[in-house]
């Protein structure tokens, strides 16, 4: 058991190393940030392997738990990039449009606007529009949400006469398109406090019962409350998310 | 509601493509490439479809719903037949956009009250459940055991 356990742990290590390498190269995280996890990940395999040296099997549950959750990290960090970019977008735009009205050409702009690049997001978007907009390098797999942008800035950067005017139209559709968000994110946000203080209170309460009386005599009672509080979760999310338009 | 209603988005689009140089027909077919399908989406399509084959689409229209999809869709009509439809269209987001607001604002004044059905028959039952029940149960058994 304890040779399937020390295998475990060396590869563990490998796949952490290897993931944090990927996430370093797709410029999702920078060197600083990959240390500080590296550090991390290590210090959490040794703290398992330590508190768990008695029962292996929990050991492998635990270290096999920790890879799944280092292989989710990628896409955590690709979420997180992507909500920062389409925050940080409309801002973007606005910059190189000042720069163009200044004097410069869009090409200008966007690289005037690269020096001045210091976080993530920001040298990850013009290590983007380098790529796919300047060099046209084509990506099969470009992500939906980063499609239009990419197909804009080539339509500003293929026709420098009508830039301006198309960078212009395509920031006010952003401002509309942000200002919806910021309004049904409101009724969004509101849904998600009052779940989690629901849930927070049922939680609460189902420890105190489970506490009091035997758990065993009660297990019907306790199944059917559960069932009755999921469902009505399930049904208020769906309300709070319905997205049938009338207009 | 995380995305813009459907004519609205539609519009925005198209308006964008137009004013960036494209025919309305070259507009509206780059649209129906590149958004993601919903209910008009397709519709549009079907229209499309029709168009192209010189089908009637009276029909069709009068079959919409909503007020300002048939009269997004009678504007296309215009600019099918080679009418210049872009002013329309920019007059036509603002009529579009304020009822798309209209109806969003709604929706968040009525979240309230519609999150309290699920609260009432389905949470609040659930909680009685949790704190009584145990109770209650006792109290029926001792009911029933003899003295």
């Amino acid at each position: 058991m304890y040779w399937i356990v020390t295998l475990q742990l060396i590869f563990g290590i490998m796949f952490a190393r290897r993931t944090l390498q990927k996430l370093l190269e797709k410029n999702l995280i920078d060197q600083k940030r990959r240390s500080i996890l590296g550090t991390m990940m290590f210090t959490i395999f040794f703290l398992i392997t330590y508190v768990t040296r008695h029962a292996p099997a929990a050991q492998m549950c635990a270290l096999s738990a920790l890879c799944g959750g280092i292989s989710s990290l990628d896409p955590i960090f690709q979420w997180r990039l992507k909500r920062r970019i389409n925050s940080e977008f409309p801002d973007f735009i606005g910059r190189i449009i000042l720069a163009m009205k200044s004097g410069y050409s869009f090409r200008a702009a966007v690289e005037r606007d690269s020096i001045s690049a210091s976080q993530i997001w920001e040298k990850w978007l013009h290590t983007l529009i380098e790529s796919r907009v300047f060099l046209r390098v084509e990506h099969v797999a470009e992500a939906k949400w980063w499609r239009s942008y990419v197909e804009v800035l080539r339509r500003a950067d293929e026709n420098p006469h009508h830039a301006l005017t198309q960078l212009e139209n395509f920031r006010r559709k952003l401002k509309i398109l942000s200002e919806f968000r910021r309004k049904s994110g409101q009724a969004l946000l509101q849904a998600r406090i009052q779940l989690l203080v629901m849930t927070c209170l049922y939680l609460a309460l189902l420890g105190v019962t489970m506490t009091q009386f035997q758990l065993k005599r009660y297990r019907p009672l306790i199944c059917l409350s559960s069932a009755l509080f999921l469902a009505g979760q399930a049904t208020f999310w769906w309300i709070a998310r319905k997205t049938k338009w009338k207009v | 509601m995380e995305s813009l209603a459907p004519p609205l988005e539609v519009l925005l689009q198209l308006r964008l493509n137009m004013e960036n140089g494209a025919s309305f027909r070259e507009s509206l077919r780059r649209l129906l490439r590149e958004r993601q399908q919903d209910d008009f989406v397709v519709f549009l399509a079907e229209w499309v479809v029709r168009k192209s084959h010189a089908r009637p689409t009276k029909t069709m229209i009068s079959r919409l719903g909503s007020s300002h999809r048939r009269a997004l869709v009678d504007l296309f009509e215009r600019g099918w037949d080679g009418e210049p439809i872009l002013e329309p269209l920019q007059e036509l987001e603002s009529e579009i956009r304020d009822a798309s607001m209209l109806e969003l604002d709604q929706f968040i004044a009525a979240l309230p009250f519609r999150a309290m059905l699920p609260v009432l028959l389905l949470q609040f039952p659930a909680y009685l459940l949790l704190l009584l029940g145990p109770l209650l149960l006792d109290l029926i058994h001792s009911f029933g055991s003899p003295i």
